[in-house]
């Protein structure tokens, strides 16, 4: 009764132009950060992937980082603060496997989340943030009460996964979508907390890369957040290049950054890899017991491992010396000269794998220490296409591991 | 049509239960059988019940006209308030006043209100 009376009275209130205050910048309270630049409290934030890469065990993941302390996901976690999960699709028991999975995959104990974490199942009570009433209009039958309950219980962010289940509108309308992500605007705002939407993504053609604007629905969900996140899985050219086996790609997912209004987006893509953990739960029935996802964070291993200045100077020599007098190595294996005339033979000389090898020589593409030039083939008498050494830009150090890695991982 | 010997108490007593039946407060079969349980001394017992129900039926519908009039009364009263953003305190004597007789309770009125004041919320966040 109070809201909309307090709504009105705001309405009501006169619209005066009134000065900028101009305060001093050192007087201005600082953004309330609390994961990393994704959540900040009072704002709401999306993070949208499609069906089944991970998106629900990352939230955990951050939820109980948060509520732990510890940066389990590989980022910064700027002050501990209790997490509130409402998972409003899975039963208890099954948030309860996720939790323990991840507890004991990153080795916390039941103290570091206790009384710091809050689960909720929407199987024994549903959300309802903002529905249809019968004469049209849009009403909030849980706002009120999840935000004097976020309050109460000092929550620092919540978790609603999915958005779509915590609301009764039209999904494809921009009013309705507007409505109900301003509705968990107010419960940030009432509560002090940061509010996490998950979404999923609208169902894409086999090769396409979803990105923001493939969050389903109408945009304006997407527009009113502070900050979107994209988890998505990891394609195929990516577990090529990354060296990770064609089996093993579905474990990894990467998360983007996909909307940062109020930092600087991250050029570089964290990745996880989704990691199977023994709950250890076996009966007489299911001896086995459960094996249930977790994920913890990974780093592309450098193919720079192993090579130090000399040993990649001795390669760059060989590549410069070329297969035979007169004749240059080439970027791609296959075509004319077969493997044979491939540059990443020297790599393998020196002991690289082949996937290794062939980030090897990418990466000093992409760097600019080799280039591809034409030039004409004395043996064969024509012109060919063939790598070449930019000597000014070989290394006269030990490279340095991190900057190599930088390299890979931003992709 | 109430016949000379029909005793005033369940006379009186329709009206009101009618009214409480149409705000939703009292089942009809409930205002029945409180009526019935009325004493009615000296009525005449030929068609006294059929009497008693039609004087019901016909209360009820007036007073199903009554809340109709009211909550038109309070539209077209609310409107020109709602729109020159009048207060709340305006807004609910205006609403008492529309209806007079009593048709809404006090408590389904000041919701009528609370409705209409959340539409023109709305109106003025989402034009149409």
């Amino acid at each position: 009764m109070t809201d909309v009376w307090s709504h009105w009275d705001a309405a009501r209130a006169p619209l005066l132009a009134v000065p900028a205050a101009l305060p001093a910048p050192e007087a201005i309270p600082p953004r309330e950060w609390l994961y990393g630049t994704r959540y900040v409290r009072r704002f709401v934030s999306v993070l949208a992937a499609p069906g089944g890469v991970g998106k629900s065990a990352l939230a955990l993941g951050q939820a109980v980082a948060l509520a732990s302390g510890r940066p389990i996901l590989g980022e910064r976690v700027h002050h501990r603060a209790p997490a509130w999960v409402l998972n409003l699709e899975d039963p208890l028991d099954e948030l309860h496997r996720r939790l323990a999975a991840l507890l004991r995959l990153h080795r916390l104990p039941d103290e570091a989340v206790a009384g710091k974490l809050f689960l909720h199942s929407g199987r024994q009570r549903g959300v309802c943030i903002a529905t249809q009433a019968a004469d049209g209009g849009i009403v909030h039958p849980d706002r009120d009460a999840l935000a004097a309950a976020a309050l109460a219980a000092g929550v620092g962010l919540i978790v609603v996964d999915p958005f779509v289940k915590s609301h009764g509108l039209d999904e494809n309308s921009n009013p309705h979508m507007d409505a109900a992500a301003t509705a968990w605007a107010e419960v940030a705002e009432r509560s002090g907390a940061a509010v996490l939407l998950v979404h999923h993504v609208r169902k894409l053609g086999a090769n396409a890369t979803p990105d923001v604007d493939s969050a389903r629905g109408a945009k304006a969900l997407t527009d009113a957040a502070r900050s979107a996140s994209l988890l998505s899985p990891m394609a195929a050219e990516e577990a090529e290049r990354l060296g990770v086996a064609p089996g093993e790609r579905h474990r990894y997912v990467r998360l983007d950054d996909a909307k940062a209004n109020m930092a600087p987006r991250a050029e570089a893509a964290l990745w996880y890899r989704l990691e199977g953990v023994a709950l250890g739960n076996g009966t007489d029935l299911y001896p086995h017991g459960d094996t249930v996802a977790a994920l913890a964070p990974w780093k592309p291993a450098s193919p720079f491992a192993g090579l130090d200045a000399e040993a990649c100077n001795a390669a760059l020599d060989a590549i410069a010396a070329g297969p035979e007098p007169g004749q240059l190595y080439a970027v791609q294996r296959g075509g004319f000269g077969g493997n044979e005339r491939w540059a990443g033979n020297v790599l393998l000389r020196q002991g690289l794998a082949q996937p290794e090898a062939a980030r090897v020589i990418a990466a000093w593409l992409r760097s600019g220490l080799l280039i591809e030039t034409d030039y004409r083939d004395p043996v064969h008498r024509r012109a060919r296409k063939g790598v070449r050494v930019v000597d000014s830009k070989r290394p006269t150090v030990s490279p340095r591991k991190d900057s190599h890695d930088t390299d890979h991982v931003q992709t | 049509m109430w016949h000379r010997t029909d005793p005033q108490a369940p006379r009186r007593a329709i009206p009101a239960l009618a009214q409480l039946v149409e705000q939703g407060l009292l089942g009809a079969e409930s205002a029945a059988a409180t009526l019935t349980a009325v004493p009615a001394p000296g009525a005449d017992p030929s068609g006294w019940a059929a009497r008693r129900a039609w004087a019901l039926a016909d209360a009820r519908a007036d007073w199903a006209r009554a809340r109709q009039r009211a909550a038109w009364a309070l539209h077209t009263t609310l409107a020109p308030l709602l729109a020159g953003r009048a207060p709340r305190a305006t807004l609910e004597q205006a609403a008492a006043a529309a209806d007079p007789r009593g048709a809404f309770t006090p408590a389904q009125r000041a919701e009528l209100l609370r409705l209409a004041v959340a539409r023109a919320l709305a109106g003025a966040r989402q034009p149409a």
